[in-house]
């Protein structure tokens, strides 16, 4: 378990170094910020300026060499545009992300293992049927498209949600549903296959020798086993939900890091291009964590090393 | 046995044909007729949405306008224009003369106190000036080109000394924001972007980014309170979900609203269109460099371009009429505009003739079109536009189409690079009513997008943004006017309009400045 | 005496696919107190589907069970409600199933799965341990208080099936059901669990039936033998008069088909030609009659009824007394 931590830590330096030269070498050939931030009517002269303010004048090994030095103590440089720490922008936005990513876990998860139970125990039903047809409009729909039709129904029709901000129960639903549909269409899925294979094993057949009620055969028993395929995809698909928040935040104007990094590429910021990056990359890091943890948890087969 | 086969394809054919409802029922029902609910609402509050936050609400750093819509609330300048820009109104300085060619002095008024007590006066002033022209804080200083220092002369008077003739000091001193001279200081640059303080008609009260930023009116302002008390912008980057706060009655004014949503709006009781000129102009760039596409340094070619393109045609169906039809890239309020000069013709065979005497027949000639939406408003749709009524004159036109990033980095100081293409979508947006930044910034050599080497030009522009008397430059302008027209170094199109959708609760027009003054609103009734 | 357990025309058939399988077709069967029922048959003769259909443990759908009665001490188990057949099985009658590696849950411990059915009746937990304790010693696993926590995958196949079974006792049932509880496992082990089920059924005084394909397991545990074929109870007798005198061909070839140690030289085995049937239809005729030595034109018409050939000794063949018995 020791051994297992260390080797994991080492990896994720090394996965972080990685993603961090990389962002770095990919914002450097896709162009000078210093011509992409200046206004366009500004005059030739302020392209320098702004180059030599920015410190983009340097060698680049020299530039790379104060950016990795600047990560190492956790300094990410200052953004160009707000003129303040790009961590400290992070800061400001990361709440607002994981409240959106938690809400949407909360909202898809329970129902998608809600519907994949019921369409597993009452398979080929109507039931089932709807829940299967509306787990494949849901995947297939892009979660940009159903945000918009959603703004359109629940807010422009229907007046019943504001169509966007930050602050309001009212406000995180439209959006959570948005992010979370897809990934709810997924575990549904998912889970109605699962739990179809573990329904027909041997031990719950063992179980129901056993006159348990079939609420406990389902839950402790079934669920219990069928879980282990889901809490995979729920890994992955975590990925996804902070991915999709980049979309997302920007159609409900969610002042989240999604918004934040979609604004800087826009702005050209490299200090905050870099930062949310990077910042993305340690959740991602996290969350493969919790999921391994999470096997363990759920079944005891599974040992780390 | 058939029944057992056949029932789950049953119930799932039904569970399709349930879905189906659901969709039809969300999508078609019928326009919801919604109360008008405009009754005698107590409009004390206005919020704003627009598609960009601004990053700083420090004036000198806020180039974008999304910044200085919010900035020109809380800061003013020595003077300021009229909402069609047409005119120079007193407002920090009471009254103004050229003192010299070179010297514009200003009278300031008195009494004025910034938001935190501080006097305004002089110091303030040439504080401001000291701030913007220091090269260590790259401040954006464009407009101020010309401008050398601040002269002290005493409290209350101020002179703006230029480096060379500037007739246009008066007008752009609306952009020069007085900044609190201590306070600035004390608070440093950083603090001061998220905590400024001017002389405005609003005080800053809050400022989240990405969130919101609220305005709360300045009981202290020199010119009387504020009609509304509290201004409220938030960022909101998705056209549709903007159009939705403002059908909502969610945002009370709702910016960079799209053509093709106009019918929706207009269709809405609560709410309706405001449009007004705006101060870009977009042009169709042409790449005249040296060692640039050789059939572009034919005046014939570039003229037969002009002729090629309906740009009323484009106006119409692309941009449901809002926009106004230009001649050259001057505006209707530039000084010396001239409106006997008629916008070339659409004209396909005259176009067509010209590049026959030129020496090119159908299919000699092949250019791409570089476009960006975001550059000008439809840009990948004009372009098309545009490279379809090029092939029909024979010319093998394709669209590129670009990432905002993509396109400023091959055309903004792109010109050592040179990797742009033939023709690419721009524009230009002036803060004074002249043509001194558009033509030096795009067609003088020196202009920082300008791809265009012409020194009869070079000397024609210089010689008129020196010149102060006003009707010598009119005739200064006129003349580059029909130069420009003649030379054709770009496709010229209109002046698009700003759209604005404004809730029927207040009363308030745009400037075609595009900033978004508080106190030019009221409530409606 | 009123029958502990006493089945009649049981008739089980499965959508499929192909269409209706008749996996079960008019069994009856019965069991005394503390008797040991032993039911033979190739796989898919349908002998597995009539004790789960007993105990409504058929998957419905695509399983239906389409006629008959199950009365367990009077009281029909086909027709009693979701939750009195709950209150039955693993209570009154205990399952231990084929396969020890797949029967238990993988991610539940040993403890938590052994004292579920005890729960169910409402013993406290407390109680439920210390009774789970004294099962898993009693069918041998030592130091059984540690392994209340451990997970099957700790246990070796053997082991597990000694766990199957200490939860199938730990109720004191009135008849177990062991559904060739030994066929997964190796000979040794399958020894040891045989043995350690005959003690455990003699201490404890319970029926049982044992459903197995191996006529040597019978022969050491039975008191009495059901022969199935094609959902049919083919021959039914006690076991010593079963294999001492047996009338049907089909057990004759099953018997056939067991190599005898007392037998002398290298006797060739005499496996039976063909497959079983996978039958779509009700059988109208005898399902064995295309695979038997003996058929006659009538077994292709009509299907023969069990009947008793001697008291005790019910057999279903037309051709009856079988010519040369002497094959064995």
């Amino acid at each position: 378990m020791g051994r297992y931590v260390v080797k994991r830590l080492i990896q994720t330096v090394f996965v972080l170094f990685i993603i961090s030269t990389f962002v770095f070498l990919l914002l450097r050939a896709v162009g000078d910020p210093a011509r992409l931030m200046v206004s366009p009517e500004s005059t030739l002269e302020s392209i320098d300026d702004l180059r030599r303010k920015l410190g983009l004048d340097r060698p680049l090994i020299e530039q790379y060499g104060s950016y990795m030095y600047g990560i190492i103590r956790g300094d990410f440089g200052n953004s160009y545009t707000y003129d303040r720490p790009a961590l400290e922008l992070i800061k400001m936005h990361i709440g607002p992300t994981l409240q959106l990513t938690l809400v949407s876990l909360l909202i898809s998860l329970p129902m998608g293992l809600i519907l994949g139970c019921i369409s597993a125990i009452k398979r080929y039903s109507i039931f089932d049927n709807i829940a299967t047809v509306l787990a494949v409009f849901s995947r297939a729909i892009p979660s940009f498209w159903l945000g918009i039709m959603m703004i359109l129904v629940f807010s422009i029709r229907l007046k019943l949600l504001p169509p966007s901000g930050y602050g309001s129960p009212r406000q995180i639903l439209m959006p959570a549903l948005a992010l979370g549909t897809s990934m709810a269409a997924v575990v549904a899925r998912l889970t109605r296959s699962s739990m179809l294979e573990v329904l027909g094993s041997d031990f719950i057949r063992t179980a129901r020798g056993k006159g348990l009620k079939e609420r406990v055969v389902i839950i402790r028993h079934a669920l219990h086993n069928a879980l282990i395929p889901v809490v995979t995809i729920v890994g992955l698909q975590m990925g996804n939900l902070l991915g999709g928040s980049i979309i997302i935040e920007t159609i409900f104007a969610w002042p989240g890091i999604g918004n934040l990094l979609v604004e800087s590429i826009n702005e050209f910021d490299f200090p905050v291009i870099q930062a949310t990056v990077f910042i993305i990359a340690v959740f991602f890091v996290i969350i493969n964590l919790i999921t391994d943890f999470t096997y363990v948890v759920i079944d005891r087969r599974i040992r780390l090393e | 046995m058939n029944v057992n086969k056949g029932k789950p394809r049953i119930s799932l054919l039904i569970s399709l044909v349930m879905v189906g409802a659901l969709l039809l029922s969300a999508c078609g029902s019928a326009a919801s007729e919604t109360e008008a609910a405009a009754t005698t609402e107590d409009v004390s509050q206005v919020i704003v949405v627009q598609s960009a936050d601004p990053s700083t609400l420090d004036p000198q750093k806020a180039g974008g306008s999304a910044g200085g819509n919010i900035s020109f609330n809380i800061f003013e300048g020595l003077t300021k224009q009229s909402e069609d820009m047409k005119e120079v109104l007193p407002a920090l300085a009471t009254e103004w003369t050229a003192v010299d060619d070179t010297t514009w002095e200003f009278k300031l008024r008195e009494g004025v106190k910034f938001q935190n007590g501080e006097d305004f006066n002089a110091e303030a002033v040439k504080y401001t000036v000291d701030r913007m022209l220091d090269p260590d804080e790259a401040n954006d200083s464009s407009s101020f080109k010309t401008l050398q220092e601040a002269v002290v002369v005493d409290d209350y008077t101020v002179q703006l000394v230029t480096t060379q003739p500037d007739p246009l000091i008066p007008a752009k001193v609306f952009g020069l924001l007085i900044l609190p001279p201590q306070y600035t200081e004390e608070a440093g640059t950083e603090e001061f972007g998220q905590h400024p303080i001017g002389t405005g008609p609003y005080k800053l009260a809050e400022f989240t980014p990405n969130q919101r930023i609220v305005l709360e009116a300045n009981d202290e302002y020199w010119n009387g309170r504020p009609a509304i008390d509290t201004l409220i912008f938030r960022p909101v980057a998705e056209a549709s979900t903007r159009l939705a706060e403002l059908l909502t009655g969610e945002a009370d004014i709702v910016l960079d609203i799209s053509p093709e949503d106009i019918p929706t709006v207009e269709e809405d009781k609560n709410v309706h269109i405001e449009a007004v000129d705006s101060k870009r102009v977009p042009y169709i760039g042409m790449d005249l460099l040296e060692d640039g596409p050789d059939f572009l340094k034919d005046v014939r070619v570039r003229q037969a371009l002009n002729y090629a393109v309906d740009v009323d045609g484009i106006i119409e169906t692309i941009l449901s009429g809002y926009a106004t039809r230009l001649a050259t890239i001057y505006r209707e309020d530039f000084v010396g505009f001239d409106e006997t000069l008629q916008p070339y013709a659409y004209d396909p065979d005259k176009a067509k003739e010209l590049l026959a005497d030129a020496g090119y027949g159908d299919g000699d000639i092949s250019l791409k079109i570089t476009s960006n939406g975001e550059i000008i408003t439809k840009g990948d749709e004009v372009a098309e536009a545009i490279a379809g009524m090029l092939q029909e004159v024979g010319i093998n036109a394709e669209v590129n189409p670009q990432s905002y990033q993509g396109i400023r980095d091959m055309y903004i100081g792109g010109q050592e690079a040179h990797v742009g293409d033939a023709l690419w979508v721009w524009n230009w947006g002036s803060r004074e009513p002249d043509a001194n930044s558009p033509l030096s910034g795009t067609m003088q050599s020196t202009g920082i997008t300008s791809y265009l080497r012409d020194e009869t030009l070079d000397a024609m522009i210089q010689d008129a943004s020196s010149t102060v008397n006003t009707d010598e430059r009119i005739a200064k302008h006129k003349a580059i006017q029909v130069y420009i027209y003649e030379q054709a170094p770009a496709i010229f199109l209109y002046d698009a309009m700003d759209i604005y959708g404004v809730s029927n609760k207040i009363n308030w027009t745009p400037r075609r400045d595009q900033y978004i003054l508080g106190s030019e609103m009221s409530a409606a009734e | 005496m009123e029958k502990l357990l006493s089945v009649q025309g049981l008739e089980t058939e499965f959508r499929s696919r192909e269409g209706v399988v008749h996996a079960v077709n008019g069994v009856s069967l019965n069991l005394d107190q503390g008797e040991t029922l032993g039911i033979v048959g190739e796989s898919g003769s349908g002998k597995s589907v009539t004790v789960m259909s007993m105990l409504r443990l058929i998957p419905t759908p695509p399983g239906k069970i389409a006629a008959g009665s199950a009365c367990f001490q009077g009281k029909d188990l086909l027709k009693m409600s979701d939750e009195e057949i709950r209150q039955v099985r693993g209570t009154h009658i205990n399952m231990v199933f084929q396969d020890p590696m797949t029967s238990l849950n993988p991610v539940l411990t040993i403890g938590r799965q052994v004292t579920e059915p005890l729960e169910k009746i409402g013993v406290g937990q407390r109680e439920a341990q210390e009774q789970a304790v004294k099962m898993l010693e009693m069918v041998g696993i030592s130091n059984a208080r540690d392994h209340l926590n451990s997970y099957p995958h700790q246990f070796s196949g053997g082991m597990r099936q000694r766990v199957m079974i200490a939860m199938a006792l730990i109720t004191s049932p009135k008849i177990l059901v062991a559904d060739e509880p030994t066929t997964a496992l190796d000979v040794t082990i399958q020894a040891q669990i045989i043995e350690l089920v005959r003690q455990l059924r003699d201490e404890l005084g319970m029926a049982m039936i044992w459903i197995t394909h191996d006529l040597g397991i019978i022969a050491e545990l039975a008191d009495r033998v059901a022969v199935m074929y094609g959902g049919l109870i083919v021959e039914e007798a006690a076991v010593e008069e079963l294999f001492a005198n047996p009338r049907h061909p089909y057990t004759i070839g099953l018997l056939g088909s067991l190599p005898r140690l007392d037998s002398a030289g290298n006797r060739r085995l005499t496996a039976i030609d063909g497959l079983p049937p996978v039958l779509l239809q009700k059988p109208q005729a005898c399902p064995f009659a295309p695979r038997c030595t003996y058929v006659q034109e009538r077994c292709f018409k009509e299907n023969p009824l069990l009947a008793e050939v001697k008291a005790g000794h019910r057999t279903a063949c037309w051709v009856n007394p079988l010519p040369g018995k002497d094959v064995l």
